[in-house]
Parts: structure tokens; C-alpha cells; sequence
């Protein structure tokens, strides 16, 4: 009973990859693309906890420790840049 | 049998959520309802996962590792989402503007 909710489950989260993926590609502004990429990887880390429970080994538990971590780091550099380059539109209004 | 039941349960509510996360990334019209789709589903989504697995692969089997995946997982995606929301705001991001709403929408209102 357990292997066909675990293709179930694999199967959901195969589906909503590229869902995210079709954001990604048309999304207005870059910080939608920055939470696609965050979406991603938590949706990576839940594909990894699922295929460790199909195969029954511990091994990608350390995976889903680093994978989960880089995602978040990833996530905060792209705001990090994101603030220090940005242009205020208080200044443009002001010129015109 | 009733740690199978639980399992299963915990797996495919966990997996449904996270796409529903997604299809809120998708259909919402602004930034921040979709920072906030995003955010909460997959917050609970990676959570009820996780604890399927714990559940399955047995305390023993694993050494306490995935509750420390869970905290982290329960910590670190409402951050950035804030993060993100926080950011979109000092940009002044266009924000959804709400036009007025049919509760009736199949009646003639004159």
C-alpha cells in the first residue's frame, strides 16, 4: 500500500515542476523568478525524502540537509544583490 | 498497518499541497499572492513529507537526521519568503489592484 501512494506522490510532484518551470519562464519581474527557484528546490528536497523511502536507504537524508540549506542561501544572495542594485522610481519621477 | 495508513495519508496530502503551491504560483495575479501561496503551502507540504518518511523509515533507521531536515525546512521558507515580500515592496512592485467583485454573476443587477 505504501509503493502506490509513493508513485502517487512522485508522480504529483513530477506535475508540478514544470508548472512552476512555466512561471519561471513568463514571470513580469525577477523576484518572480527568484521564488520559482526557491519552489524548485523544495520541491527537489520532497522528490529526494520520497525516492529515500522507496529505496529504503539513509543516504539521502544528508542530501536533502545540504540541498535544503542551499536552496535558502541561494535565496537570500539573489536578495542581497537584488537590494544593493535597484533603481528608486521616486528619483526618475522626480527628473521628469 | 496503521503506520502504513498514516504513511500514506501524510505522503500524498504532503505532495498534493505542494502542487497546489505551484498552481498558486501560477494563477495568482500579483507578486505578493504568490510569495504568499508559495510560501505557506510548501512550508506544509515539506513538513507532512518529511514526516512521512520519518514515519516510515523508523527512528532507529536514521538518527534524527529528517527532524532536523523538518526545522530547517520549517525555517528557513517563511525567511525568505519575508525576505522576498520585503524586497518587492522597497521596489515599489506593482500590486494587484481589486476591481469590484459579482457575488451574483449569472443575475441581471440594473
Amino acid at each position: 500500500m505504501v509503493e502506490i501512494a509513493i508513485n502517487i506522490a512522485i508522480c504529483i510532484l513530477l506535475a508540478a515542476v514544470p508548472i512552476i518551470m512555466v512561471r519561471l519562464i513568463k514571470g513580469p519581474s525577477t523576484l518572480d523568478r527568484v521564488l520559482c527557484l526557491d519552489g524548485i528546490a523544495v520541491t527537489f528536497v520532497a522528490i529526494m525524502a520520497i525516492l529515500s523511502m522507496k529505496w529504503r536507504t539513509a543516504f539521502y537524508l544528508d542530501l536533502i540537509l545540504i540541498f535544503s540549506t542551499f536552496g535558502f542561501l541561494s535565496t537570500v544572495a539573489f536578495a542581497y544583490y537584488l537590494r544593493k542594485t535597484y533603481e528608486p522610481k521616486k528619483e526618475k519621477e522626480d527628473i521628469k | 498497518m496503521i503506520i502504513d495508513i498514516i504513511t500514506c495519508i501524510a505522503l500524498i496530502l504532503g505532495s498534493f499541497l505542494i502542487f497546489l503551491g505551484a498552481v498558486g504560483l501560477l494563477r495568482l495575479p500579483d507578486f505578493y499572492c504568490r510569495a504568499h501561496a508559495l510560501t505557506k503551502a510548501m512550508t506544509m507540504g515539506i513538513s507532512l513529507v518529511l514526516v512521512a518518511s520519518w514515519i516510515d523509515l523508523g527512528i532507529d533507521f536514521i538518527g534524527y537526521k529528517i527532524l532536523l531536515a523538518i526545522i530547517l525546512q520549517f525555517s528557513t521558507i517563511p525567511i525568505s519568503g519575508h525576505i522576498l515580500g520585503l524586497i518587492a515592496f522597497e521596489m515599489n512592485e506593482p500590486r494587484w489592484q481589486q476591481k469590484e467583485i459579482d457575488i451574483y454573476p449569472n443575475q441581471n443587477r440594473n
